[in-house]
């Protein structure tokens, strides 16, 4: 820069511009210099840098009060310090370390720098064989603001020992501590999420369990101007465990560095970077209600509920001759035992999630011993539908009455119970935006959901021209008993699989209860007919016996399902790498219990032409099993705004594609191919 | 508190709310400001031509790179010769670097030979946060339906040394040329570099 070259300036700045002349820098080399108000200087971690391995220096910036310098992202003015280095050809320097920066704030604009001092770090890369003195030369050029800028540049200059190991500097060792202390480290074991809403950009970081970060103030500082202006990001807000900050930004991915504090030089800093999904607040709760609404009339048509419902179906042809105020009471009490049992399941999932367990929908499942539980459940059902024994005794007049109303409502729940390892279409999406509300929003959502699930029975018990729909009672509802039986024994064969999953010891004995049940709730039936059977209390003991082992079996170590060689095992930091590749990836986000999934499996993920498309198009596979509990695949199913499976996702270089929850091969191409126009 | 005070609070708040860069596409905010003659001007007068906004303060060392090496006159003299219009605003606040008075800023204008159309002055900051002004240089071109063309960095070398200007791509240069062709601006949005405006 030469003086000569700038014109006079006007009387008020003659004089600040006078003064700048002398700080000038003087074209002569030093370990440090002032030039006007910083010091710089050249600094060496180690009096001796090992040949073949790496050594840090620093320029260490000493701004006089008032003064500060900027960081890698200045903000809303300024310019970052920038060093350009002279080097021997046996050393090659890395980009610089930023500590963590300050927010410095004049008002509207908010800047980003040091204040008082600063050490930048860079690594030095020494060449195997090197020896004796290196000489290092450093330009660094930087712009000091207090309400003025003045720029600054310094030659500095360092002569370097190099020999066979690394000696370090005890009088910097401080220095340099403080220092690499305040770098950005990777948020290892944190949960960060960055979701979209409306116009702004919601970014949340949960500690791991078990850290404390109660106490401290928190800044996030962006990365440049693309994840967010300077003056856009308000201060962090530690709220339910979490550190929260929203600001108004386009960007599909956020970038920078989570500061927290306990003092000006207690802090530690965390790099962030991560894509931002689309957050399932964006949804209206009146659609969100809707869909709910169409997931539980879709439930009805499910495997483990068609069935069972069935059966109530028949119950209501059989009692035709009821009148229509006992059947409307009925109705109604169907609808409350659904209702009721989805609010115990919306209760629990609501305080265990409070409690700060990532878990979903179907999350008693990941619980051997529920499905053990559902196994027996389902082997009597069959049992019944067999005409092995009959519910309920028989009861006359009033008390009859209460037979079928205990029996209504009793129905409700065990349609609730039986259809929770189903997903219906639709009910994904509800249920994760359900989960991710406060509890009165979250409840209205279950409501909405157990309303639609109880919708069409409730419809047969008030329309009094009902019966005229369905098919006159008569023999062949006996064959149809046994078909849904076998349904039933089937689901109840599935569920033993998925116990094999969870706790392969539990599958023999769990065979045994279900056999031991099966010849139980036979002979009770004998015992209904009057006739007298011997074995009674022996069957009974082998069921209690069966029911035992079962349930201590089941309490036992899980194995991880062995997977095709083609899926890989999804984990975040994989999913990072494939970011940082820029190669398309898909998750399968999945569990063995999870029966929307096997078909989903069959019909498409595993049919050689879906693999071969895959391939094609180089997509990476990830295979997320949920079959036991897993904090991390909750938290990443919390991240795409689910919190149960299935849920598929598909990313290319445009935004990520959730595809529905029933796939098909047609649909999945269709997706590969928008993939690819995107990128084009 | 009087209503005075009040509606100053107000003001600020409003004021401070308000301060954000408008979109590529969309009206450039209005603004009436006095010229260094003392003469009302406004941004409707130009409806129908192409309007360059330069927030400026002599005493930054990124606006002297750019004066200090002919570069902005140049800009200034090439597009105004074109029927172009340049309006050069200060939003120095009293007391704040790169405030003058009107004469002061006859005479830098004389003496820098600025080529703009026009120097206003904006000491109450107001048209420098109805555009989200955050540096000087910061700069905007406005198409002749009035639309924010381009916003941002005059050039791609972010830094106050006049060695870096020959060598620089000049983004106003670039967006200057569409709009007069009449086509669309290939870098309407950059991020401005240079000091902080220094508002009230």
């Amino acid at each position: 820069m030469i003086p000569s070259k700038i014109n006079p300036l006007p009387t008020p700045l003659r004089a600040l511009f006078a003064s700048a002349l002398l700080w000038f820098p003087v074209l002569s080399s030093a370990a440090e210099k002032t030039v006007g108000n910083v010091r710089a200087a050249l600094v060496a971690e180690d009096l001796r840098a090992p040949a073949g391995g790496t050594s840090w220096v620093g320029v260490r910036l000493t701004m006089a009060p008032g003064w500060h310098t900027y960081w890698k992202n200045p903000g809303d003015s300024g310019m970052a310090t920038r060093i350009r280095w002279i080097l021997p050809p046996t050393v090659t320097a890395g980009d610089i370390h930023w500590p963590a920066p300050e927010r410095i704030v004049l008002p509207p604009l908010v800047s980003f720098g040091y204040e008082k001092e600063t050490l930048l770090l860079v690594p030095l890369q020494i060449a195997p064989g090197a020896t004796g003195p290196v000489k290092l030369s450093a330009r660094v050029d930087w712009l000091e603001c207090s309400d003025v800028c003045v720029p600054g540049r310094a030659d500095l200059e360092l002569r370097l020992n190099v020999g066979p190991s690394a000696q370090p500097n005890p009088a910097v060792a401080d220095l340099f501590a403080r220092y690499r202390n305040r770098l950005p480290r990777p948020p290892d074991g944190w949960t960060l999420e960055a979701n979209r809403s409306g116009k702004s950009v919601k970014v949340s970081l949960q500690p791991p369990t078990g850290e404390n970060i109660s106490s401290k103030a928190f800044t996030f500082f962006p990365e440049d101007e693309d994840t967010a202006e300077a003056g856009a990001v308000p201060a962090a807000v530690l709220r339910d465990g979490k550190i929260t900050v929203e600001f108004l930004s386009e960007t599909k991915r956020v970038q920078g560095v989570l500061v927290a504090a306990d003092g000006p030089d207690a802090i530690v800093a965390y790099s962030l970077d991560l894509p931002v999904t689309d957050g399932p607040a964006t949804a209206p709760l009146g659609w969100v209600l809707l869909l709910a609404f169409a997931g539980g009339l879709l439930l009805n048509l499910m495997p483990c509920v068609l069935p069972v419902l069935s059966l109530k179906a028949f119950g209501f042809l059989k009692d035709a001759g009821l009148d229509a105020a006992s059947r409307r009471r009925q109705g109604l009490l169907y609808v409350a035992g659904v209702v009721v049992s989805f609010w115990a399941l919306a209760g629990a999932l609501l305080a265990l999630r409070a409690g700060g367990q990532g878990l979903g929908w179907g999350f008693h499942l990941q619980s051997p011993r529920f499905v053990l539980v559902l196994i027996g459940l389902f082997v009597l059902l069959a049992a019944n539908l067999w005409g092995f024994f009959e519910v309920g005794g028989r009861w006359v007049g009033a008390a009859a009455e209460r037979g079928r109303s205990w029996g209504a409502f009793g129905s409700g729940v065990l349609a609730t119970v039986v259809a929770t390892p189903c997903t219906a279409p639709f009910m994904g999406t509800a249920i994760g935006v359900a989960l991710a509300q406060p509890a009165p929003a979250a409840l209205a959502v279950f409501t909405s959901l157990a309303l639609g699930m109880a919708f069409p029975y409730w419809l047969l018990t008030v329309v009094p021209a009902a019966g005229r729909w369905l098919p006159r009672p008569g023999p062949w509802m006996n064959r149809v008993k046994m078909v849904l039986g076998f349904f039933l024994l089937a689901t109840a064969g599935w569920l033993l699989w998925v116990l094999y999953q969870q706790s392969p010891a539990a599958v023999g004995p769990a065979a045994a209860l279900g056999a031991a049940l099966g010849v139980a709730a036979w002979a009770y039936g004998q015992k209904q007919r009057g006739i007298r059977f011997r074995w009674y209390a022996t069957t009974l003991a082998a069921v209690l016996a069966a029911g035992a082992w079962a349930w201590s079996a089941a309490g036992t170590g899980a194995i991880s399902s062995s997977e095709n060689g083609v899926w890989e095992v999804y984990t975040p930091e994989r999913v990072a790498e494939l970011e940082k590749e820029g190669r398309p990836y898909f998750i399968d986000f999945t569990a063995a219990w999870c029966l929307t999934c096997q078909v989903n499996k069959k019909t498409t993920l595993e049919k050689p032409e879906t693999l071969a498309l895959f391939r094609e198009n180089n997509v990476a596979l990830l295979r997320a099993d949920w079959t036991n509990r897993d904090e991390t695949i909750a938290r990443a199913l919390a991240g795409w705004g689910r919190s149960g499976v299935p849920l598929y996702v598909l990313k290319g270089r445009g935004a990520p594609a959730l595809l529905p929850a029933l796939l098909t091969p047609g649909l999945v191409r269709d997706a590969l191919s928008k993939m690819k126009e995107e990128a084009s | 508190m009087n209503i005075r005070s009040l509606l100053s609070v107000l003001l600020l708040l409003v004021g401070t709310a308000s301060f954000a860069a408008p979109e590529i596409g969309k009206p450039a905010p209005a603004f009436v400001l006095k010229d260094t003659q003392g003469k009302d001007v406004s941004l409707a007068d130009y409806k129908g031509k192409i309007v360059v906004l330069e927030w400026i303060n002599h005493g930054c060392p990124f606006v002297k790179k750019h004066y200090g090496s002919g570069n902005m006159q140049k800009l200034q003299k090439d597009y105004t010769d074109k029927g172009v219009v340049w309006l050069s605003i200060a939003s120095s606040a009293p007391g704040k670097e790169g405030y003058m008075k009107a004469d002061g800023w006859n005479k830098a204008i004389a003496e820098k030979k600025s080529a703009a159309t026009a120097v206003l002055l904006d000491p109450d900051g107001v048209a420098g946060r109805a555009y989200g002004a955050k540096t000087t240089p910061h700069m905007f071109v406005i198409d002749a339906e009035g639309r924010v063309a381009y916003k941002g960095a005059i050039d791609d070398r972010p830094s106050a040394d006049p060695a870096d200007v020959p060598g620089a791509k000049n983004y106003v240069r670039q967006a200057l040329d569409s709009v007069l062709a009449g086509k669309a601006v290939t870098t309407p949005s950059t991020t401005p570099y240079g000091c902080g405006v220094k508002y009230k």
